[in-house]
């Protein structure tokens, strides 16, 4: 190796092995190191190994080294709760068979070794909330200065190539002093090469002073200490730390790890890409006793990948597999590798299997990079002691028949209407879904609330069981010991923050909660919920909000809905009440304060659509005829509300048209009133029932004549309020309404019609001027002009 | 003034690869010329022997190329037109073989015989078939002296003439039954295909999954990075105006200015990501160097000075305008929105900005 001439090894040597406590730079899950470790943990014979790992988590160690663990694992610790209630930080230390820190582990309980974790305990670190973290991060192997250069010096591609070459096709040699000199030495350079502000922006100068905090208690010992590379200069240069920090202990569990999760990009940050392949290099060199068959290693790998795509109708014809082999040895010499690699094999798929165009997410590459990473789940031991509410997960899920093998997306689809036992897995879904574990996702079926599609009698979920699923439960472990109960009391959860917020009284909200809890099976535990609701209804003030819940648990209630026939719960009783305290607020509705009539009138228009369904929970819609006339003849009735409620009246036949004509001409015609007053019969007109213009001619004549009775000046004057009127209409409504007035006055309603004709460049144009004045109004503190 | 207006690799790179042969004595593939490493040097670049790179971009794509022409397979480069996949082939074939001479260049007018071998008729008809007789084509040359010889624009060949390839390449064997039932020629070691092909142009053919087969294939991508493109750009340029007296001085920033332009045009978005539309219109970096050497001309020739972005955006037009009259709007949004708004920022820009609008307003687009 050049990494380091001779002298320096010396000096390295002696720095890592001249005391009675020796050091093995390693990175996390590298077979290499693994091997190498357990080497010189035979020959060291130390009294106690020291470990990179939060030194509270240390009670994990006894499960590791159970009969029945199968690997990968992870230590799950869960921070302490943010103050706005978000999720609680999760952060995984996982332990792969192959680990530097699982033989590490093996080696001393073998030896009768007292075994440390000697890093920063997990509440004395910064996590930070929302995202999954890894308990030894790693990105200067990939990302350092002295990483790149040594790559274009060596002409290799990034920085896992480049660790590959030097260190990973060492694999099952025997020489560990000659190995971890060389670690050593990449390490040291690697860190001299980070610069200090990326040291400190973590907890990277806290956490090494706690390691060297507890090497210090254990001073004169036989000792070996396994921490990343990375790590190694700063514990022998670094000086000495007081005795180690303390924190308050964190919860935590050993919970099954996946191969997928452990790939160090998809998710845990950490450790080597591909642990598939790793795990298969280990096995062999395990078997071999000493360095695998490279060459075997690969060839035997890409036939299990050629039967897989065989399988899924892809065959690979045997030329092109010896193709591919070929290829990937002739790479792995020209880069001066006696060994095949990752690199050289995912190019030579590439070259010799990819016929055409390649790109980065062609079909194949995914395919095979997606069998190099693997999908094998590990399972912890039962000793290790898994919060109830995972068993019982793990039991629900396989009694819906859900795979728990692997990591695997699957699609599945439920006659959750028709079998008992379809119903019992989409509650299942449900509830999973509202603890929010990413282990089921409804692609497609019924929103019994919004009424689309509501007469589906399948679901179509995506489910797929994950080491992450874990963790969400065990932070979930705290609201109950099984899913249903987990999930019931999320919803009151939420109804609680709701109160918190001062939204009470939100009933679309505590709407949603009951919708939520009936998809999920869950009613029966929303008892609390529902007197609210029961309370809440007769006293509602709120207009709108009552519509909203009438005309969406009405749809709930309808006879096809997904929840019609949920036990406990009477949808349909909820809606009676709700309309009946609506129509009670309809006698308020004259005195309407001006900025309360639009919601107000929305609403009157999703009630009058409500009950124009015939299959509409069985509402009185005489009551809310006669609500209307009282609000339409109320002297103080508000022009506005007048024209709304009379083009409501006009649809249900309420009203003759002549009225509806006198009113819009006389309101146009208004002598003394300013002009949007004149435009509010119309305006309320547009808002409640605009088809009338186009579907009673004699509505449409009487605000033409009105309008044409005025002379150029009013008209002028009126011509603003009339624009913002009719600008209501979308641009196939005003489509409808030209034509009729084409055939009114005889012409063709292209001749009515402006086209606009806009260049890209007079676009781009009109655009920069938008920015322009955008950023202006910015800089002039004017932020809240700006529309989003 | 050369004689000829561009020399083959293996004349323009002569010291180079005398150069590597001797730095590198190990053991060569039969018939090779230069190691596979050597090879390697020779196309990447190795600053240690002062050898410049020639393909720039991607390394890991030179590799692959250079294993796969040790191999049987053949190598077919693919790629969008101007990503340097005829460079790419010809510098392999000069690496390796030494001479990259031997082409069928592909067209549509391709017959089997300038694939496999043609016939001196007077000969013919004097002695009837004999070797002497025979005229044989690059690629059967190529089999017979072991190296490397490359089919340009493979897909724009017909497919029964594509088809000549299948057997050759298997059987690394061409039959001449004309001058007997058991005459063949065998391919010495050295032999091997290039191909380059167009998979998406107008007027191309497909190819056959058996041809498919015997090839391994590699996509040339635009190169990725804009400095790359950038040194690469002015080292084609200067290689170009080596032969011209009066050569102008050239600021890397103008050039800059060209590259970005042709780059944002190229991806369809400005480099602060703001989408725009893309025009159809091949905005390769070989067109980047055909607009720059025009545009150099035009500034050395006709304006006696150094090139300038106003040199650039009188030349632009022509290669944005070739065949959909839509480019030209997509380019005017372009200068637009893109060259306006860093002219208040950029002398440069606002040069470039200038004399684009000039140009576009002639063509009653401005």
């Amino acid at each position: 190796m050049a990494l380091a001439d001779r002298l320096d090894r010396d000096a390295i040597r002696q720095k890592l092995f001249g005391g009675p406590a020796i050091f093995a730079p390693i990175r996390h899950h590298s077979p290499a190191c693994a091997w190498a470790l357990r080497a010189m943990i035979r020959a060291h014979r130390p009294e106690v190994v020291l470990i990179e790992a939060p030194d509270d988590l240390a009670g994990h160690i006894p499960h590791l080294l159970d009969g029945e663990a199968r690997f990968p694992l992870s230590v799950v610790a869960l921070g302490t709760a943010p103050e706005d209630g978000g999720p609680r930080p999760a952060t995984y230390l996982p332990f792969s068979d192959h680990a530097p820190e699982t033989i590490a582990i093996r080696e001393a309980a073998a030896l009768g070794a007292e075994i440390v974790f000697i890093d920063l305990p997990v509440n004395a670190r910064s996590l930070s909330p929302g995202r999954p973290m890894p308990v030894q991060p790693e990105t200067p192997f990939d990302q350092a200065d002295f990483v790149a250069e040594t790559c274009r010096r060596l002409d290799l591609r990034d920085g896992l190539e480049l660790w590959d070459t030097l260190f990973e096709t060492r694999l099952g040699q025997a020489d560990w002093q000659g190995f971890f000199t060389d670690a050593y030495a990449y390490c040291a350079a690697l860190r001299a090469s980070t610069p200090a502000a990326v040291l400190e922006a973590d907890d990277t100068l806290p956490r090494e002073a706690q390691m060297r905090a507890h090497l210090a208690r254990h001073a004169g010992k036989r000792a070996v200490v396994v921490t990343g590379g990375f790590h190694t200069p700063a514990l022998i240069e670094g000086g000495t730390s007081g005795s180690p920090a303390t924190a308050s202990p964190s919860e935590s569990y050993l919970i099954g790890y996946g191969e997928e999760a452990l790939d160090a990009l998809s998710g845990y940050g950490a450790g080597l890409r591909f642990p598939a392949w790793y795990a298969a290099l280990w096995s062999r060199a395990e078997a071999a006793g000493g360095p695998p068959d490279w060459t075997d290693h690969a060839l035997s790998l890409l036939h299990v990948f050629a039967r897989a795509e065989a399988a899924s109708g892809q065959p690979i014809a045997l030329p092109q597999q010896v193709e591919t082999l070929a290829l990937a040895q002739g790479l792995a010499s020209l880069r001066g590798r006696d060994a095949i690699m990752l690199h050289d094999l995912i190019e030579a798929m590439r070259s010799a299997l990819i016929k055409g165009e390649a790109h980065a997410d062609d079909r194949r590459s995914i395919a095979f990079r997606a069998h190099l990473r693997g999908f094998a789940l590990g399972a912890a031991p039962r000793a290790a002691g898994l919060p109830p509410i995972v068993h019982d997960a793990r039991r629900r899920a396989a009694s819906a028949r859900v795979d728990l093998s692997d990591s695997l997306r699957r699609s599945r689809k439920l006659d959750f209407r028709r079998r008992p036992g379809h119903a019992e897995a989409s509650h299942f879904f449900h509830q999973m879904q509202i603890l929010d574990a990413g282990f089921a996702a409804l692609i497609a079926g019924p929103d019994p609330a919004g009424g689309a599609r509501a007469g589906l009698i399948f679901e179509e979920w995506e489910i797929a069981w994950s080491p992450q699923v874990e963790g969400r439960l065990i932070e979930a472990a705290r609201l109950g010991a099984t899913v249903p109960e987990a999930a019931a009391m999320r919803l009151l959860e939420r109804r609680d923050h709701l109160v918190e917020a001062g939204r009470a009284d939100d009933l679309s909200a505590l709407l949603d909660l009951m919708i939520g809890a009936a998809r999920a099976g869950l009613l029966g535990r929303m008892g609390t919920v529902l007197d609210s609701l029961a309370q809440l209804l007769p006293q509602s003030a709120d207009l709108p909000g009552l519509a909203d819940f009438v005309a969406r648990a009405g749809t709930a209630a309808l006879p096809g809905s997904a929840l019609a026939n949920t036990d406990g719960v009477d949808f349909e009783e909820l809606t009676r009440r709700a309309y009946a305290r609506f129509l009670h607020l309809c006698d308020a509705l004259p005195k309407s304060p001006e900025e309360a009539l639009d919601g107000h009138i929305r609403a009157l228009g999703r009630i009058a659509a409500c009950l124009a369904n015939p299959d509409f929970p069985a509402l009185d819609a005489g009551r809310f005829h006669r609500a209307l006339r009282a609000v339409g003849n109320a002297a103080e009735t508000p022009a506005l509300l007048r024209g709304a409620v009379f083009g409501l009246m006009l649809r249900a036949g309420l009203l003759e048209e002549s009225v509806m004509a006198n009113a819009l001409a006389g309101g146009l015609a208004t002598i003394g009133a300013g002009p949007a007053e004149r435009a509010a019969v119309l305006d309320g007109l547009l808002r409640s029932a605009p088809m009338l213009l186009w579907q009673s001619r004699e509505v449409l004549m009487a605000a033409e004549s009105a309008l044409a009775a005025l002379d150029d000046d009013s008209f002028l004057d009126q011509l603003p309020a009339l624009r913002r009127s009719l600008t209501q209409l979308n641009p196939h409504e005003t489509n409808r309404l030209a034509d009729e007035l084409a055939e009114i006055y005889g012409i063709g309603a292209t001749a009515l019609t402006v086209q606009s004709r806009f260049t890209e460049a007079e676009a781009a144009r009109a655009l920069r001027a938008d920015r322009v004045l955008r950023a202006q109004l910015l800089a002039d503190g004017l932020g809240d002009w700006v529309p989003a | 003034m050369a004689e000829t207006l561009r020399q083959p690799a293996e004349v323009t790179h002569t010291e180079d690869l005398s150069r590597l042969a001797k730095a590198d004595p190990g053991p060569r593939p039969p018939g090779w010329s230069l190691t596979p490493r050597a090879v390697r040097r020779f196309i990447c670049g190795d600053e240690d022997l002062g050898i410049t790179a020639k393909f720039v971009g991607d390394d890991a794509l030179v590799d692959r190329s250079i294993v796969s022409l040790m191999g049987r397979q053949g190598l077919m480069l693919v790629g969008e037109p101007g990503t340097a996949k005829s460079l790419l082939s010809e510098l392999l074939a000069a690496a390796i073989s030494g001479r990259s001479n031997a082409v069928v260049q592909g067209s549509a007018g391709i017959i089997e015989d300038h694939l496999r071998y043609g016939w001196n008729y007077a000969l013919l008809l004097a002695q009837g078939p004999s070797p002497a007789a025979m005229v044989p084509s690059p690629v059967l040359n190529a089999m017979r002296e072991g190296h490397i010889v490359r089919i340009e624009e493979i897909t724009r060949c017909a497919p029964e003439v594509q088809d000549v390839l299948i057997s050759l390449m298997s059987e690394k064997t061409m039959a001449v039954p004309e001058l007997g039932d058991d005459h063949e020629i065998r391919a010495r070691p050295g032999f091997n295909v290039i191909a380059t092909a167009n998979l998406r142009d107008q007027g191309v053919h497909g190819m056959s999954s058996a041809l498919k087969r015997r090839f391994n294939f590699e996509t040339v991508q635009p190169i990725a990075d804009a400095g790359h493109e950038r040194a690469l750009l002015a080292r084609q340029l200067a290689e170009r105006m080596a032969e011209q007296p009066e050569m102008p001085q050239l600021d890397p920033d103008v050039l800059g200015l060209l590259v970005t332009v042709f780059r944002e045009l190229r991806a369809g978005k400005l480099e602060d990501g703001t989408p725009m539309a893309k025009p159809k219109a091949v905005m390769s970096t070989a067109e980047s160097v055909n607009l720059a050497h025009a545009a150099l001309l035009d500034a050395a020739y006709l304006d006696r000075g150094p090139l300038s972005p106003r040199h650039l955006a009188r030349q632009l037009q022509g290669v944005v305008f070739k065949d959909d009259p839509e480019d030209a709007r997509k380019l005017a949004a372009y200068i637009d929105v893109a060259a306006r708004d860093r002219a208040r920022d950029s002398a440069l820009w606002k040069e470039f900005y200038q004399a684009a609008q000039a140009g576009l307003a002639k063509n009653g687009l401005g």
